[in-house]
């Protein structure tokens, strides 16, 4: 069995309303690709509060980095939602 | 060295041209400045507000990288952007941009430059609070279009 890690999740903006929540800690499997994250936060959530994380303009950064493919997660990563952003 | 600050306190206009002068030094012959305000109405809505968010050190980090470009576009002696968030009544300033250079060409071209990549890759959430309800506003597709049109412009020809 895979060895579990401790991830940090973040959501911003309209998905912070969405989902009432800003931030939550995730126990997710060591190198967790974007769907087993999605699989882990759906339990954790539930499926409808997750259904906003899915739209196709939400962004994903891992350590603020924005990730358009895959990834692997680590122990201490900070994944955040992102919603379209705007400044100015 | 520039200065980029993301603050929920207003900014002076006056002090931070002051600043970007001295920064500039003796070759500064032009400084362009731009400040952002929140509208107080929006499709005929009265606008009460704004409340911005943002991702600490992940906006910095995305303004930083707007700035780096400015310089390798245009020959500029120094930057300043101050960006606002939190809750902003009506009229508030949102965001300061200068910048020194030794003739105006640069400075307005990085300026407009500058506040133009703020609308689309700065890592802010703006909701408009509006005497209808409350809405979370996107980039507009002038928005993109705008920055598109600076990506099509060579960089390298523009430096001086």
């Amino acid at each position: 069995m895979a060895s579990r890690v401790k991830v940090n999740v973040l959501f911003f903006a309209s998905l912070k309303e969405d989902l009432g929540v800003s931030e939550i800690e995730l126990d997710v499997s060591m190198l967790a690709g974007r769907s087993d994250l999605l699989d882990a936060l759906t339990n954790e959530l539930g499926t409808e509060c997750v259904a906003p994380l899915l739209a196709e303009n939400i962004s994903i950064a891992i350590n603020r980095n924005i990730e358009k493919g895959d990834f692997s997660l680590e122990a201490g990563d900070e994944i955040a939602f992102l919603p379209p952003i705007t400044g100015g | 060295m520039d200065v980029i600050r993301v603050q929920a306190d207003d900014f002076s206009l006056a002090t931070e041209y002051e600043a970007c002068a001295t920064e500039a030094g003796r070759d500064c012959g032009a400084v362009a400045a731009f400040v952002g305000l929140v509208r107080q109405a929006d499709d005929d809505a009265k606008v009460v507000g704004l409340h911005l968010e943002h991702y600490p050190v992940m906006t910095e980090e995305s303004i930083e990288k707007i700035v780096h470009e400015a310089h390798q576009r245009w020959s500029l002696q120094h930057i300043r952007v101050v960006h606002r968030t939190g809750a902003l009544n009506a009229g508030s300033q949102i965001v300061l941009v200068v910048v020194a250079s030794s003739h105006r060409p640069d400075a307005f071209a990085a300026c407009e430059f500058i506040m133009d990549l703020l609308k689309t890759e700065a890592v802010f959430w703006k909701k408009e609070i509006r005497s209808d309800g409350e809405v979370w506003i996107k980039s507009t597709a002038g928005d993109y279009d705008r920055r598109d049109g600076w990506k099509n412009t060579v960089a390298s020809s523009l430096k001086r």
